[in-house]
């Protein structure tokens, strides 16, 4: 046994038992929310990623220099093997070669603009969201067909197996014009892709533009999300083949990276908010108790010991708080993670969502370093706020009126 | 060697709204270790005031206190916190206690933050517990203990330490007759064993006469200052 300042410290919370429940309840609940809003935000950055990646956006996408700023037929690149024997030697890509271009798609009843995307059934699988999505049919058929959204079918007035014509410009000039049969239809949440993209085997759609072994893009997952190392990968194949143009999606889409960044800035002022709330509500309580234990503070003052110490004793209870409060926080949140699991799927806004290009998942992402931010700030703010109704309550001129 | 205590024309005022009040006016004392002082004076007439300028809780307007020689109101507040933590010995009427520590950790803790080590410090706690009667109650909390027993946890951490200066304000004012003389004799008969010395403030006069030397106030100066002729 021993009578140390953290003895009296732990002794000293449970003599108001109530109020320090009511101070852990604040505290847990507020470090909880806070947890919780960071840790949805992180989620929905990274299914928003994820989402956008789906949509055929890769994280890095190689293109002939031209083609991102003119989607011509003629701005292709030859996919010779040099290139490919540097994609089969990166450890840990995933890669889709495509043809992409616009054209028009004309039933018996009506014409419409779309583009079209010449793939690899076998490279897309995982990458895009087609795997996912197909409604009906086969998007794997090696016969020459196409697969198109549900949408597009309806406002051309056709369906599975029905025939379409497809015309484009083709490389070396003039125009081209294909008829091929719809052999799978593919559902999206968001109605601006479904009733554009149109995927075509990647042969049927280089012999029709004439394009042999010439590709528009080649799409590339890395294994790692990590967006230093995706930024390193890139330029290091950039300056391998410096006469394609190698880009990340923060380098494609700077106005996505632009909203994700605004989005974890302005989550601090929600943070703010909460943590706001706990220090109204933790001053409150300390300065009742600071008032209630002023005769005692006076005593102990009187029979020499320093004020500091007095601090000292009542931060290290502020702290032993802080500490329960932390660790209640930190198992709700490993509760509720655990318990929705791998995300809701937010149906009923899903297409809302979708159009403006961000996830349909809710999930909760624990990100340490995140959390750390949270949980550094609220200890903090917390031990900050209360120095000074503590040194207020310490100070020699208070202690001396006995 | 110097006095343990000597007060020379010691002053203190407070305002009172517009009303100016000399609590200590031209006090000037002199007291050798081991006596055993009483000081009294009806209600306001600056008895409180007189020991808390003595244990450094006030400060002088002007004169001197010097403590084994050493002039206490030069010194800035830490320095007098250190001495009353080291020097002195103090025992207040009441809320002497620190209701979340035992009997043993009551006295045991101030001795902690003076800086001994624990083993020592609890086999000391103990043995003064003992000398002032409190054997088999030092698991205690104070709300367990009976006034008298209090105060007697109280005297126990004030000579734990063997201070220069045990300095009691009304120790017994909360108690009935009987525990009020077995105190004060308590007191007594530690000053006698130890060779410590007291300075105790009171309105009983069974305690007021059982100091050898009594000290009197009246308006914030001293009026008498004798040893007591029935007694010596
Ligand atoms: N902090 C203070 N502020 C203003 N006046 C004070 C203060 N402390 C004491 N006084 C005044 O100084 C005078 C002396 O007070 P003190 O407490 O020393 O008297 P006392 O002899 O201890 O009285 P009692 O027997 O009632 O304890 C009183 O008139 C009191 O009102
Ligand atoms: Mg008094």
């Amino acid at each position: 046994m021993s009578v140390r300042l953290s003895t009296f410290a732990w002794r000293n919370l449970w003599r108001n038992a109530r109020r320090t429940l009511v101070l852990i309840s604040v505290f847990t609940l507020g470090i909880f929310t806070m947890l919780l809003i960071q840790s949805f935000l992180q989620g929905w950055m990274k299914s928003t990623l994820e989402t956008t990646y789906k949509n055929l956006a890769e994280p890095i996408q190689i293109h002939h220099p031209a083609y991102l700023d003119e989607p011509e037929v003629e701005h292709f690149f030859d996919f010779n093997a040099q290139l490919k024997q540097q994609l089969e030697n990166t450890p840990d890509i995933q890669i889709a070669p495509r043809i992409r271009v616009n054209a028009t798609m004309q039933s018996e009843y009506d014409s419409v603009s779309v583009m079209i995307v010449g793939f690899n059934p076998q490279a897309e699988k995982g990458l895009s969201f087609l795997s996912e999505s197909m409604l009906t049919g086969d998007y794997q058929r090696e016969a020459a067909g196409l697969v198109i959204g549900e949408k597009l079918a309806k406002r051309l007035t056709t369906q599975l197996d029905r025939r379409v014509v497809l015309m484009a410009q083709k490389n070396g000039g003039g125009l081209a014009e294909i008829g091929l049969p719809i052999q799978g239809l593919y559902k999206h949440a968001d109605p601006r892709i479904e009733e554009s993209l149109v995927f075509m085997p990647i042969d049927t759609a280089a012999n029709w533009l004439n394009i042999k072994q010439g590709l528009h893009e080649i799409g590339m997952v890395p294994a790692t999300d990590n967006k230093l190392e995706i930024q390193t990968l890139s330029a290091e194949l950039q300056a391998a083949f410096p006469e394609l143009s190698v880009q990340t999606i923060w380098q494609r889409q700077p106005i996505l990276e632009a909203t994700l960044e605004l989005s974890e800035n302005m989550i601090w002022i929600w943070l703010g908010f909460v943590l706001l709330l706990m220090m109204l509500g933790m001053l409150n309580t300390l300065m009742m108790s600071l008032y209630e234990r002023q005769q005692e503070f006076n005593l102990l003052y009187s029979l020499g010991i320093k004020p500091l110490r007095l601090r000292l004793l009542v931060v290290y209870e502020v702290g032993l708080i802080l500490l329960v409060s932390t660790l209640l926080a930190i198992l709700l949140m490993l509760g509720l993670v655990a318990w929705i699991g791998d995300g809701i799927e937010l149906q009923r806004f899903a297409e809302g969502a979708a159009q403006f290009g961000m996830g349909t998942k809710l999930y909760l992402l624990i990100d340490l370093p995140k959390w750390t931010e949270v949980l550094v700030a609220t200890l903090s703010t917390t031990i900050v706020f209360s120095l000074w109704p503590i040194w207020r309550a310490t100070r020699h001129n208070r202690l001396q009126a006995r | 060697m110097p006095p343990i205590l000597e007060i020379q024309q010691l002053c203190k005022h407070y305002h009172d709204g517009d009303k100016l009040i000399q609590a200590v006016d031209q006090v000037s004392l002199t007291i050798e270790k081991g006596e055993f002082i009483s000081l009294y004076g009806p209600s306001g007439s600056g008895k409180t005031t007189l020991l808390n300028l003595i244990g450094g809780l006030e400060r002088p307007d002007s004169g001197d206190i010097l403590l084994n020689g050493q002039s206490t109101p030069k010194l800035n507040t830490d320095q007098l916190t250190d001495l009353r933590l080291n020097k002195i010995g103090f025992i207040f009427q009441s809320y002497n206690l620190i209701p979340v520590f035992s009997a043993l950790e009551n006295v045991a803790f101030i001795m902690q933050m003076q800086g001994q080590d624990k083993a020592s410090t609890l086999e000391r706690a103990r043995e003064v517990l003992k000398a002032v009667g409190l054997e088999g109650l030092e698991n205690r909390r104070p709300a367990h203990l009976s006034g008298g027993q209090q105060q007697r946890v109280a005297i126990a951490r004030a000579i734990a330490a063997k201070p220069s200066l045990v300095l009691a304000d009304e120790p017994t004012a909360n108690l009935d007759s009987q525990n009020s003389r077995a105190l004060i004799e308590l007191l007594k008969q530690l000053n006698e064993e130890l060779n410590m010395t007291f300075i105790i403030t009171s309105h009983d006069p069974e305690v007021i006469h059982f100091a050898p030397r009594q000290i009197q106030l009246r308006d914030g100066q001293v009026v008498s200052n004798d040893l007591d002729k029935d007694k010596n």
